[in-house]
């Protein structure tokens, strides 16, 4: 085996970190835009970073645009670049016991390759729920699709309390995201 | 400083807390004492089952002959563990990296870099993470800079850019996960070898091929299955460490899916045949899973386990 460097810096077509995006929030936030910014402005995404009660966000929300959401879900990206991706938010939340639940917020270009690859990842099983324009509730975690917009909400337990707390998220997830094809 | 856990008081102290330990070749082995198993040599694949993967780790690594024979002291590690993702069952569980880390630091290695940072809130899911801050914070991430290496060998893949302390270091401990994947069937060791490549070219031209205008998910699976035997070429792991503790038996690579909790950790020199016993977490065989048949036919190990020392222990 022979080996041989390259330029080394040149050849990391990846950044090496993702865009951290703090959510600035007021305390007593007004009464939610239900227009979503344009897709890929990262603004945009942040907002479905929601809490709700009992469940905060813990440390900062995180954006990835481009190849960086190999970062987030390695091979798994393949498939959301082959169907439009522009952007990903992922966050963390956590109640008063130390329950966790992640939220995973995919903005693809349009509405239609995000349905390509909520039916990809969702399929048909799981428990149909009445939340954006479909969604699919399993064991401890649900999926969610609202325009052009795919969400992922993952316990860490699949206890009432957690399953509760996906279901609230996830009932706040998309009435922020409201659609926004 | 030697913690003492010997090979056979790591079979006294299982057989002591009623586990049951299997020694011999083949899915099947044969049930010996454990006095016998313990005159034995090392194993040449241990798998513990037990409700703790940092427990099952040390002794799995233990039965395959001790972590002073694959990391010398003032060595320099890599850890090529697979924590890429964040769903469970999804990436190695903390517990055994911190097992790892541990043993590690037990053999005096100098250095041990991780080949990539671990997700947010993923050690504090380990009970003893407060008290392996000190290894913790000590254990270097990879800058990721990468070489591009050649690979005669190869069949499909005869090139890759890989990270270049895959190449440098003393010592490689490749820690996978056992889980499903979609474009493969199956995630372990062999495909944990993609872990320390670029995403680009090397890893895109292993997902797609020479179809990178395809809409498919894995358009090419022997393609991809090919690429990754090819690129165990690059560099043997010194060890390999299996975690199949909590399994994802659907949506893998990243899930959420469905799980499974075997509760089994493997070790092993081999990543053929530390996959041909990774399967049957998946329900598959060995033969079913074409990457593990063409990596042996790198001759980088055995696929057929019959012709490996397998131990097992339950602890449990």
């Amino acid at each position: 085996m022979r080996t041989r460097t390259r330029a080394l810096a040149a050849l990391l077509l990846i950044p090496a970190v993702a865009v951290l995006v703090q959510c600035g929030r007021d305390p007593e936030p007004e009464q939610p835009d239900r227009s979503m910014a344009p897709a890929g402005e990262p603004e945009g995404l942040t907002r479905a970073a929601v809490a709700v009660e009992g469940w905060e966000l813990d440390g900062e929300p995180l954006v990835f645009v481009g190849d960086t959401l190999f970062e987030l879900i390695n091979g798994g990206a393949e498939l959301y670049h082959q169907h439009g991706f522009v952007q990903a938010l992922s966050a963390q939340y956590v109640d008063g016991e130390g329950r966790t639940i992640a939220l995973e917020v995919f903005e693809m270009g349009d509405a239609e390759g995000a349905a390509t690859v909520f039916a990809e990842k969702a399929g048909e099983s799981g428990e149909p729920v009445e939340l954006g324009d479909e969604a699919r509730l399993e064991s401890y975690y649900l999926n969610l699709r609202s325009g052009r917009f795919i969400v992922t909400l993952t316990g860490y337990a699949s206890d009432e309390q957690t399953t509760a707390g996906i279901l609230a998220l996830a009932d706040a997830v998309a009435a922020e995201l409201g659609g926004g094809s | 400083m030697k913690r003492g856990i010997t090979r056979r008081r790591f079979v006294t102290t299982t057989a002591a807390a009623g586990a049951s330990v299997t020694l011999g070749g083949g899915l099947l082995g044969r049930l010996v004492t454990p006095a016998a198993a313990a005159e034995s040599p090392a194993a040449g694949l241990a798998a513990v089952t037990g409700p703790d993967g940092f427990a099952n780790t040390l002794a799995a690594v233990e039965a395959v002959g001790g972590i002073a024979r694959f990391v010398p002291e003032g060595s320099r590690v890599f850890v090529n563990a697979n924590t890429a993702f964040r769903h469970p069952g999804s990436i190695v569980s903390p517990d055994v990296l911190l097992a790892v880390l541990d043993l590690c630091a037990e053999a005096g290695a100098a250095e041990v870099c991780l080949v990539k940072k671990v997700p947010d809130g993923y050690w504090q899911r380990s009970a003893r993470a407060a008290d392996h801050q000190r290894l913790i914070d000590g254990a270097l991430i990879s800058e990721r800079e990468v070489e591009v290496v050649e690979i005669p060998g190869g069949v499909a893949l005869k090139e890759a850019h890989v990270d270049r302390r895959l190449l440098s270091a003393d010592v490689v401990l490749n820690v996978a996960i056992a889980k499903h994947h979609q474009g493969c069937d199956y995630s372990g060791a062999l495909k944990n070898a993609m872990g320390p490549c670029a995403h680009r070219p090397t890893c895109r031209f292993f997902h797609v091929g020479a179809n990178p205008g395809t809409d498919e998910w894995y358009p090419n699976p022997r393609h991809m299955a090919q690429c990754i035997a090819d690129v165990q070429l690059v560099r043997r792991p010194d060890l390999c460490i299996l975690d199949a503790g909590e399994v994802l038996t659907s949506n893998g690579p990243a899930g959420p899916g469905e799980l499974t909790a075997p509760k089994v950790v493997a070790a092993s020199t081999d990543p053929v045949a530390t996959d041909a016993y990774g399967v049957r977490f998946l329900g598959l065989e060995p033969a079913a899973v074409p990457m593990i048949g063409m990596a042996a036919a790198h001759g980088i190990g055995r696929a057929d386990l019959a012709s490996v020392d397998v131990l097992t222990a339950d602890v449990a």
